[in-house]
Formats: C-alpha cells, sequence, structure tokens
C-alpha cells in the first residue's frame, strides 16, 4: 500500500513537468511587421572605394505560445560574409534603426530611412560599423504575401474593430458575416473566406483597413503603393503621402524621384492648410 | 501507518522541488518564455526568412523587381 502511494505521489512532479516544457516548446512564430528586409550597399564616407555588400533583414515577429502572444522587434545583417545581429531594433513609419553585435559586443549601428522609387522601396541612411561609418543603401525585396497571411491582417483587424470591419465590408459590397454579433464564428468565417478569395473586394477593402493603420509595416506600403498607382484618390495615399513625406523632409533632394501620385497628394495636402494635413 | 506518513511527506517535498527547478530552469516563473528565449526564437524566424530570399534565384528575383 505504501509503496502503490509513494509511487503515485512520485509521478506527480513528472506529469506536472510536462504540459511545462511542452509549452515553453510549441512556439507559433511568424513574421508580424516587415522593416527593411532586401539587399545592398555600404560606402565609406571617407574612401568611396571601400565598399561592402549588405544584406540585412529587420523585423517585429510574432510568438504565440499556449498562454499569451507577443511581437518581437530583431534582425540580421550581413556585412560582406560577415554575420551580425541586430537588437534594440525600432521600426517606424518608413524608418528603421537598431545596434549592431557581434557575439554579444555591441559593435556599430544602423538608421535608414525609405523612400520611394517608381514603385519601389530603396533604405538609405548610415552604418557605424567597427568605427568606420557608410552610407548605406538598401533594395527592399517586396514579399509575395500569400493568401493565408494577409487574411491573418484582416482576422486581427476585424478582431480589433468588430464595428468599422463590418462597415468597410458593407461599403464596397455586403459583409461576409457580422464580426461584433457572430464573434469568433464570425472571425474565423472571414479569415477562410478571404484566404480562398484575396482579390474581393470586401477582402482587399479589409487589408487596405489594417494597412492605414499600419504603415509601419513595409509589407503594407507595398500594397498601399500598388493602390495609389491605379487611384491616388484611396484614403490610404494619403497616409502613404504623410508617411513618405516626413523622410522627404529630412531629403528635399530626394522628392524629385517619387512617382506622381505622390506629388498630386503632396500638393493637395499642402493646398488644404495645415489643419487637415495633420488630420491625415 | 506512520511509513506511509513519512512517504507521503517525502515525496510531496521531491514534487515542490523538482516543479520549481524545473520551472525556474527551463521557462519563467509561470512556465512563459524568457525575454532571452524570445529574442532567440524572433532571431531564428528572421534568418529563416533571410534563407528564403537567398534561396530566391536570380530570375525570380528579376520578375520581383522589374514585373
Amino acid at each position: 500500500m505504501a509503496i502503490t502511494v509513494a509511487l503515485l505521489i512520485l509521478a506527480v512532479p513528472v506529469l506536472a513537468q510536462t504540459p511545462e516544457l511542452t509549452s515553453a516548446k510549441n512556439i507559433n512564430k511568424h513574421i508580424w511587421t516587415r522593416g527593411a528586409f532586401g539587399s545592398g550597399i555600404a560606402i565609406s564616407q571617407s574612401d568611396p572605394m571601400n565598399f561592402e555588400l549588405l544584406k540585412l533583414g529587420i523585423a517585429g515577429v510574432k510568438l504565440v505560445t499556449e498562454d499569451a502572444e507577443s511581437v518581437v522587434k530583431t534582425g540580421v545583417l550581413y556585412f560582406g560574409e560577415d554575420k551580425y545581429r541586430l537588437r534594440d531594433v525600432v521600426i517606424g513609419n518608413a524608418t528603421a534603426s537598431a545596434t549592431i553585435y557581434y557575439n554579444d559586443t555591441q559593435v556599430g549601428t544602423i538608421s535608414l530611412d525609405s523612400y520611394l522609387k517608381g514603385d519601389r522601396e530603396i533604405w538609405a541612411g548610415t552604418l557605424t560599423l567597427n568605427g568606420e561609418t557608410y552610407n548605406a543603401y538598401i533594395i527592399q525585396i517586396p514579399k509575395v504575401v500569400r493568401a493565408v497571411e494577409k487574411a491573418k491582417y484582416i482576422y486581427q483587424y476585424c478582431k480589433d474593430h468588430p464595428v468599422i470591419c463590418r462597415g468597410v465590408m458593407k461599403a464596397v459590397g455586403s459583409e461576409i458575416c457580422d464580426p461584433e454579433g457572430d464573434g469568433t464564428t464570425c472571425l474565423d468565417q472571414i479569415k477562410a473566406y478571404c484566404e480562398d478569395n484575396p482579390d474581393e473586394a470586401r477582402c482587399k477593402a479589409l487589408r487596405i483597413a489594417y494597412c492605414k493603420m499600419h504603415p509601419e509595416d513595409a509589407d503594407c506600403r507595398a500594397e498601399m503603393t500598388g493602390v495609389c498607382q491605379n487611384d491616388n484618390t484611396d484614403n490610404a495615399c494619403r497616409v502613404l503621402t504623410a508617411v513618405y513625406n516626413k523622410n522627404i523632409q529630412k531629403r528635399p533632394t530626394v522628392a524629385d524621384k517619387m512617382p506622381e501620385w505622390f506629388h498630386t497628394i503632396r500638393a493637395k495636402i499642402a493646398n488644404a492648410g495645415p489643419t487637415t494635413a495633420a488630420g491625415v | 501507518m506512520k511509513t506511509i506518513a513519512v512517504v507521503l511527506v517525502l515525496a510531496a517535498l521531491m514534487a515542490v522541488t523538482a516543479i520549481s527547478g524545473c520551472t525556474q530552469t527551463d521557462t519563467g516563473p509561470s512556465g512563459e518564455l524568457t525575454a532571452e528565449q524570445m529574442e532567440d526564437e524572433a532571431y531564428k524566424a528572421v534568418e529563416q526568412e533571410m534563407d528564403l530570399l537567398e534561396d530566391m534565384s536570380l530570375e525570380d528575383l528579376e520578375n520581383e523587381l522589374f514585373t
């Protein structure tokens, strides 16, 4: 009897440990906010012939465990063949900065602003590494965002703003379902529908609605740029113009090469005066 | 009876020790990831994403950039 009881009790800690260890390993992670992501070149400010190839990835990664979810910002930098880890990452609206580490030792910093050249996003700024300062240029590689990933944004948007979500759907057609009344069931339904029909008007409208609230995400800026090339009256173009305008004010000469729709909206905002411009 | 009581007390003590040791070593106090573990996991995700870019052929890249 005593032995049986003892064995049962001894099993308790083993059983208790298992979920803890499992939950630590069951991590669902995916890129949530894309900052600078691409390849480019660094040119020394003191010697223009001292240059090096760059590869850069800066992102906010969403980590989901059984108990919690959070977004952690981090990054990877290749300077030639050397690989560095980025910490203290800040992803702003068309801006990105970080400190550079090699084996837990800080060896530099990077600070970039993004600009549009045609429909391409180009990052430009300063890289300081091992005491040398470079001008850095990165060509953003557009991610081919799959329908499943796009639908995740829509799910999040409708979860956070069920009433507006319903309104956006109704504005371009009928609602798929009522996210406020039907709750999670409807959210799953919208997600499944938009995975299967990513180009349907309601799904596109919901995605753009999400992106207008998240211009810090390069994928969202790319999505909105696509809209503005075809229709510069969409409110997304005002959001995008306001974002890039801040970088243009730092480097006015870059404005010449910005796309036509940008200049059109920029002029409209300027003509409308400070009140409307601030409300963009 | 005394034997059972002693075994119960010893087993309970071992259980408490084992559980607290497990959570402190492998995860945070309530089983969640530590800040360092989260940063490592996020870093791996960005590395994987960069590998995907690396795997793109030049032709894919040209299509991405110029079409």
